[in-house]
């Protein structure tokens, strides 16, 4: 009760509402990337972003830090819609709003030195200069675990885990309040990936981060999040608590998603029920009419091929689009 | 033998032995030791996973033993044998004969082993008559929209005329393990089969393996980073760590009791789904090392919180823990175990990775 109270006292810092990107293809053809996403992450809390490839995770991170216009609906940022900010505002909202990115050998300038990528955003902002700003690179990377000394060296000097650490140095360079981490971990070994994760842990507890973490590594984001949203199809399927989400999961596709990870145990696994899905998720170019996951759907009903269901509140903070579920 | 139930425990029922092997890149910065004295073996209807970090050579010991690395430039040594017969001495002529009529591969990315411009079906066929030439065409064509039917393509007829492009990810993986199994190989081995594909489409291609492994009897050598597919699939696991097998044992005893401070820091270094939020992800310090100029003694010895001084000096041997366990760690020689006793399961993941 205490902690409900808590929640709904916590003001959202970012927040999608009705959020919708479509891509112009050639040929007249249109890309529904999101389609009418609303979430929204309170100061200094994590939300989890699951789904499978091309189901629009990205492009609503991308879009919450305004890297996309939104095609409707609309972004906020401390209860302000983005797409208003004064040209001040706008610069604070870039400072504040930062990325992490999935690749860390794209995302990094082979040709800059450490040094300059992570102060890169202090310059452009104008935070530090001279012997400020390279002890503030300094202090950054030791931050996130490098040494002083690496500021001048260059990206292919490093390993994966550390150039993602080089990535996470860079945003945090300029003070941001909000970070979406964009597939923080896949491109990086097992033994690598938790160093990561409890890195990112540490600085949200020391610098009182707010995250949008997205993954389709359904174990991870169970572990780094307080909310978690599942994402099918450029539209959110299912949002809760995280152990609600995991213990309780209400949307098929949610439960389907969830038997199919493997665990790493043979007694658990072998005792598991399994629910195999058929077939592959649909293009988002023409998604299916209703609901997006009803061609796939085990519980599928004539309704669920011609309306599309709304995320309805089931209660405790879980809420779940499906015509199914009473 | 007094317990004859573990299958591999027979000599005789090996398929594969792979034994010593060593296999060495040279390059303008040096000689890369990629693989570093392996040695495993496969039994006959057994799935072994092979787990390991990139670079840890798990891909390097599959192709040789399929010899698709060119030698030179390649330096290889040791021994693989296929059911008594020595692999690397093959004649190359012998030795085309062999891949996919005895043993199949299926690798991560299944558009690069797909050929773009031809249609499936070819694929399909044309390895069918290439190991059989008494083959006709339509027998051929028949046992296509078989092998199709049972890797779960439907319509499989209006299938052969396509084109890998046409197919999904998970189709496409189908298609890549139905040219695999086309010819009924003895042994399977699958490189990361499902690292490219989604959860849901993971679970039906792993699904599909394990009932083409019970039904044809195939072995199957599966080469993963991943522990939960490696849980799903395996009989038995080699956990290779720079170039080298480090931990062997069956699955359970692997999972339940991992010896190697190195396996137990891996398992533990995932959030498990069945778990909840407040168990502690383990972090091992450091990366793998530099497989130009390998360290001395145990590779993961800088790694390792419980390393004894022996660790940095000198490569331990295969210490045995039971019939068919066995780790590579000074810890279990008789000498440290008399002194500090076997290190229990929570001692080897926390300490293992105590600097942080």
């Amino acid at each position: 009760m205490t902690a409900e109270a808590a929640r709904a006292a916590a003001a959202p810092l970012a927040e999608a509402r009705d959020l919708k990107l479509y891509f112009h293809l050639a040929g007249g053809a249109v890309l529904k990337a999101v389609d009418g996403v609303s979430l929204s992450i309170a100061e200094g809390r994590t939300v989890g972003l699951v789904g499978e490839s091309g189901c629009g995770k990205s492009t609503t991170g991308r879009a919450l830090v305004g890297m996309y216009e939104p095609t409707a609906g609309s972004v906020l940022f401390k209860g302000k819609d983005i797409g208003s900010l004064d040209k001040a505002e706008r610069g604070e909202f870039a400072r504040h709003a930062q990325m992490i990115f999935q690749d860390p050998y794209s995302s990094l300038n082979p040709r800059m030195t450490v040094g300059d990528i992570v102060g890169e955003g202090i310059d452009i902002h104008r935070l530090y200069a001279g012997r400020e700003r390279m002890e503030r690179i300094w202090e950054l990377l030791g931050l996130v675990g490098l040494a002083k000394e690496h500021a001048n060296r260059f990206p292919h000097e490093f390993s994966g885990g550390q150039r993602q650490r080089i990535g996470i140095a860079r945003s945090l360079a300029v003070e941001p309040r909000f970070i979406v981490c964009d597939e923080p971990i896949s491109a990086l070994d097992v033994s690598i990936q938790s160093q990561i994760v409890n890195l990112l842990a540490s600085l949200q507890a020391r610098l009182g981060l707010t995250y949008l973490f997205i993954s389709h590594d359904l174990s991870m984001v169970k572990y780094i999040s307080e909310t978690v949203c599942v994402m099918y199809l450029g539209a959110l399927a299912e949002t809760a608590p995280s152990e609600e989400l995991y213990e309780r999961p209400l949307h098929p596709y949610t439960q389907a998603l969830l038997s199919a990870i493997p665990i790493a145990d043979p007694r658990a696994e072998r005792a598991r029920q399994r629910i195999l899905l058929s077939g592959d998720v649909p293009s988002p170019v023409d998604p299916p009419p209703g609901c997006r996951f009803a061609p796939r759907c085990p519980r599928a009903m004539g309704r669920c091929r011609e309306a599309a269901p709304e995320l309805r509140d089931v209660g405790g903070g879980h809420r779940v689009a499906c015509h199914a579920v009473g | 033998m007094p317990n004859s139930e573990a299958k591999g425990s027979r000599a005789g029922s090996k398929l594969i032995e792979v034994e010593g092997l060593r296999v060495s890149f040279s390059t303008y910065g040096g000689t890369v030791k990629a693989v570093r004295g392996i040695s495993l073996s496969v039994s006959k209807g057994e799935c072994l996973a092979v787990v390991g970090e990139s670079g840890c050579g798990k891909s390097v010991t599959a192709q040789t033993i399929m010899r698709i690395i060119p030698s030179p430039p390649a330096a290889i040594e040791g021994s693989v044998r296929l059911e008594g017969r020595e692999l690397l001495t093959l004649p190359e002529r012998k030795m085309r004969s062999l891949r996919g009529s005895e043993i199949g591969m299926i690798f991560q990315d299944p558009m690069t082993s797909l050929d773009p411009t031809m249609p499936i079906g070819k694929q399909i066929t044309e390895g069918l008559r290439e190991h059989d030439r008494s083959v006709s065409r339509a027998q051929a064509r028949e046992r296509a929209v078989e092998v199709l039917a049972t890797v779960g393509i439907p319509e499989p007829e209006r299938q052969l005329k396509r084109y890998a492009y046409e197919f999904s990810g998970g189709m496409r993986q189908r298609v890549v393990i139905a040219m695999a199994v086309v010819c009924k190989p003895k042994l399977l081995i699958a490189d990361e089969p499902t690292t490219a594909l989604d959860v849901t489409t993971q679970a039906q291609i792993l699904d599909l393996m394990r009932s083409l492994k019970d039904e044809l009897g195939t072995a199957v050598l599966l080469i993963t980073h991943d522990m939960g597919v490696v849980s799903n699939m395996a009989d038995r696991i080699a956990v290779f760590y720079a170039g080298e097998v480090v931990e062997e044992g069956r699955a359970e005893e692997v999972f339940e009791s991992p010896a190697h401070p190195y396996t137990a820091a891996l398992l533990r270094s995932r959030p498990r789904l069945d778990r909840d939020r407040n168990q502690c992800l383990v972090s091992i310090p450091g990366s793998p090392p530099d497989l130009f100029a390998p360290p001395p003694g145990c590779a993961f010895a800088p790694r390792c919180g419980l390393a004894l001084e022996i660790c940095r000096r000198a490569r331990p041997a295969g210490f045995a823990l039971g019939e068919s366990h066995a780790a590579s760690c000074w810890l279990y020689h008789a000498k440290a175990l008399a002194r500090h006793g076997a290190p229990s399961r929570g001692k080897l993941e926390m300490e293992a990775c105590r600097d942080r």
